[in-house]
């Protein structure tokens, strides 16, 4: 421990364990406590890394952003989990979908509990893009150098809506049925395209197996691995556009 | 909150320091401030190496109480975020079952199909329009829209005393929606017809 931090273990196991050459690979400082440890726990590692070191003095203050895009991503992070999990239980079969369902609400441990916890995040996470964006627009944090991130944001706002209609579609019930058969309907008006954008969307001439298969992979892989690019490129031009924007 | 002085380098070798320096640059507007020739008494010798704006990604002339360190003060909001989400999600998740229906039949219409919550309005819309019209170009508009709004808008003011046509322009767009959006979820029943929800009940399903 060269760094300075005073042995406050009187353990002679905690200590032993602390200057181990594993405790020291695993932990290469101390507790950040001074202004330089704590530069250094932030960019030396790669999560917290996303940040800068140092941050506006505007930009803590609760009200200015209500943390709505960090809650819309923590929100993402949690539909990553729970959904990894009910994907275990799940089989996107017309024949099966619904007993799987049934399965994980009456059987499978937490199967209630974490199916739950997906769609009311899903539901929040569509509500907090939203504010998201209006917080933004209020205080005209799309101007420049920003114009290009907001179009990001509109394209993660697409995405997240794609998200949840295709997830809306997989327990196969009555409800997930008839919606995604009237949502789908809507984008079969188009003129000249209809029979091809409903056949492409749906898989099918309605709302069948061929549906729930495409919005099952639109829903666990494809629009996820989408969105999560996005997201990136969303972040990093946070940094690149000189972080948050400032006060009106 | 002032950065500390750069260790030696002798003192701890495998630590990196990001201190930023005090670049020798002047104040804004006034130019870099040239080395003088060499050997010139009263000159500072240096390398010049870059001149960076005030306005560019490195901010190298920041004043140190503009801002905070990111541990722990952002960190710690984040994680309080986090932890209250979290909570809320969980309290959630106990107390209010997801909804599930019967098994899918396409041979049993139900009273009224409504779309997922955030569609509700633009189905609303489809009842008033030709369905080409609203089913097709509504969310087109409405995305290509926003996306347009940073090329729309290029006055430099960010206030919303200074920009008051988009500001009642984008208010009118939000609260149509809304109001459309809440139409369709509480105020629309079998047929699509309209509904007083504390009369005839509530005919939605997040």
């Amino acid at each position: 421990m060269s760094n300075g931090e005073p042995h406050s273990d009187g353990n002679p196991v905690v200590r032993w364990v602390k200057e181990s050459s594993v405790w020291r690979s695993l932990f290469r400082q101390p507790y950040p406590t001074t202004s330089r440890t704590r530069s250094l726990a932030v960019f030396n590692n790669v999560f917290l890394h996303l940040h800068p070191v140092r941050v506006k003095r505007h930009a803590v203050r609760y009200t200015y952003t209500f943390g709505l895009g960090g809650i819309s991503f923590f929100l993402f992070l949690v539909l990553t989990v729970t959904g990894l999990y009910l994907m275990f239980f799940y089989v996107p079969s017309i024949s099966q979908a619904y007993q799987d369902i049934q399965t994980i609400e009456a059987t499978v441990a937490f199967g209630a509990f974490v199916r739950n916890m997906h769609r009311w995040a899903a539901h929040l996470m569509v509500l907090t893009v939203f504010l998201h964006m209006i917080r933004v627009f209020y205080h005209g944090a799309y101007k420049p150098p920003r114009e290009f991130n907001w179009v990001i944001g509109v394209l993660l706002l697409f995405f997240t809506l794609a998200l949840s209609f295709t997830g809306y579609l997989l327990p196969w019930d009555q409800i997930a049925y008839w919606a995604i058969t009237v949502g789908t309907q809507m984008a079969t008006y188009a003129p000249l395209l209809s029979s091809e954008s409903s056949f492409f969307i749906l898989g099918g001439v309605q709302v069948g197996q061929g549906t729930l298969l495409r919005f099952y992979v639109a829903h666990v892989i494809v629009f996820p691995l989408i969105a999560a690019i996005f997201m990136i490129v969303h972040f990093w031009r946070i940094r690149k556009d000189g972080g948050i924007s400032g006060p009106v | 909150m002032t950065i500390e002085k750069r260790p030696n380098a002798t003192a701890d070798k495998n630590v990196l320091t990001q201190a930023p320096e005090r670049a020798p640059v002047g104040s804004p507007g006034a130019g870099p401030k040239l080395p003088g020739p060499p050997g010139v008494p009263g000159t500072e010798r240096f390398r010049l190496l870059a001149y960076v704006k005030q306005e560019s990604m490195v901010r190298v002339d920041k004043r140190p109480d503009e801002t905070v360190l990111t541990w722990p003060h952002l960190l710690r909001i984040e994680f309080l975020g986090a932890m209250l989400i979290t909570a809320l999600l969980v309290v959630a998740s106990v107390m209010i079952p997801a909804p599930l229906e019967e098994m899918a039949n396409p041979a049993v219409t139900p009273h009224v199909a409504k779309a997922p919550w955030y569609f509700l309005g633009l189905q609303e819309l489809l009842s008033y329009f030709n369905p080409t019209v609203a089913g097709v170009l509504v969310m087109p508009v409405y995305l290509g829209g926003l996306m347009l709004i940073p090329y729309v808008d290029r006055s430099p003011f960010k206030a919303a005393r200074d920009r008051k046509m988009f500001w009642i322009f984008f208010l009118c767009v939000m609260i149509g929606g809304l109001i459309v959006t809440f139409i369709g979820m509480f105020f629309r029943g079998p047929g699509w017809n309209w509904v007083w929800p504390w009369v005839e009940g509530l005919y939605f399903t997040l």
